[in-house]
């Protein structure tokens, strides 16, 4: 005997499964949408350290322009030149070249050039710590 | 290569701490040599009433942070301008004229060789590294012979 198609939907409807989401779906999209508020903050952060890592290297070139021209107006090559010409001279009397490199040496324009490659090597690392908030698969792999 | 790997770099750890070093030392030596500047510029070197003279003012901060502002007192790079044994007339293009004093230790070379002071001839090109003598000069220990160094700015002098 045939049963009537309404018995059978009847069975079927009930026995199915709901079609719902699955059941971590909330928690991940909240974890999602917290991940975002975070993220912002560190992106602003990532651009500023990005743009502060340009200007440090264009200020590394200036720096190292302007330390160029002073080494040449300076008598530091000639001093620095007698180790190789007078090795054993300059080991001998080696507080007094010592002293000479030193009073020669341009430090102003050593410490420009120390301080923008320091600027740009801490720039970019800060950069680079936050970097995930603009790359999110770097986030997640390092997480 | 890994930007994150940038950040727990150890090579890069290192090279921020060891270039801090190195900031950290040439300020402070700088910040000595300015002292020093103060110091000698007080007690007599430039001589009494020097700048009241030449230049009516007290020098500046600028003018002490300038690496051209003092006179190098441990060596001496130029021409020779005149000759009167024991002393050597030089002419450096930054610091004006100096006076060095050589005597029996001073070793004087030319190329490889060793050479005597009577060998020295006005026009020629020398480094010496030597220490100030109480009277003004500077006491030679090395004399080296140079080629003619090419043509190079000369820096600004202060006032």
């Amino acid at each position: 005997m045939i049963k009537p198609m309404n018995d059978n939907w009847q069975k079927i409807i009930l026995s199915a499964k709901p079609a719902g989401a699955p059941q971590d779906l909330l928690p991940r999209v909240l974890a999602r949408v917290n991940e975002e508020k975070a993220a912002g903050p560190l992106r602003l952060k990532f651009f500023i350290y990005s743009a502060l890592t340009v200007l440090s290297a264009v200020s590394i070139v200036f720096a190292v322009i302007v330390a160029k021209s002073e080494f040449a107006k300076s008598d530091f090559p000639a001093f620095l030149a007698l180790v190789w010409t007078d090795s054993s001279v300059v080991f001998a009397y080696w507080k007094s070249y010592l002293a000479s490199l030193a009073e020669t040496l341009p430090i102003t324009s050593v410490i420009l050039v120390l301080a923008a490659v320091f600027a740009f090597v801490n720039f970019i690392r800060m950069a680079a710590k936050n970097v995930g908030a603009v790359h999110p698969h770097i986030r997640r792999k390092t997480a | 290569m890994d930007l994150k790997k940038i950040y727990s770099s150890k090579i890069v750890k290192v090279c921020v701490v060891v270039i801090g070093a190195m900031i950290y030392g040439l300020v402070i030596f700088k910040l000595g040599m300015v002292a020093g500047y103060d110091k000698a510029d007080f007690s007599h070197s430039l001589g009494e009433n020097y700048r009241d003279i030449f230049t009516n003012q007290p020098p500046s901060l600028g003018e002490k942070i300038n690496d051209n502002s003092f006179t190098d007192a441990n060596g001496a790079s130029g021409k020779i301008i005149k000759i009167n044994d024991p002393l050597l007339y030089i002419e450096e293009p930054n610091d004006g004229e100096k006076v060095v004093s050589t005597d029996q230790t001073t070793t004087i070379r030319m190329f490889r060789e060793q050479i005597p002071f009577s060998r020295l001839k006005t026009d020629e090109f020398v480094v010496v590294v030597g220490d100030p003598d109480g009277d003004g000069t500077i006491g030679a220990k090395l004399i080296r012979v140079v080629p003619p160094p090419p043509q190079r700015p000369a820096a600004p002098k202060t006032k």
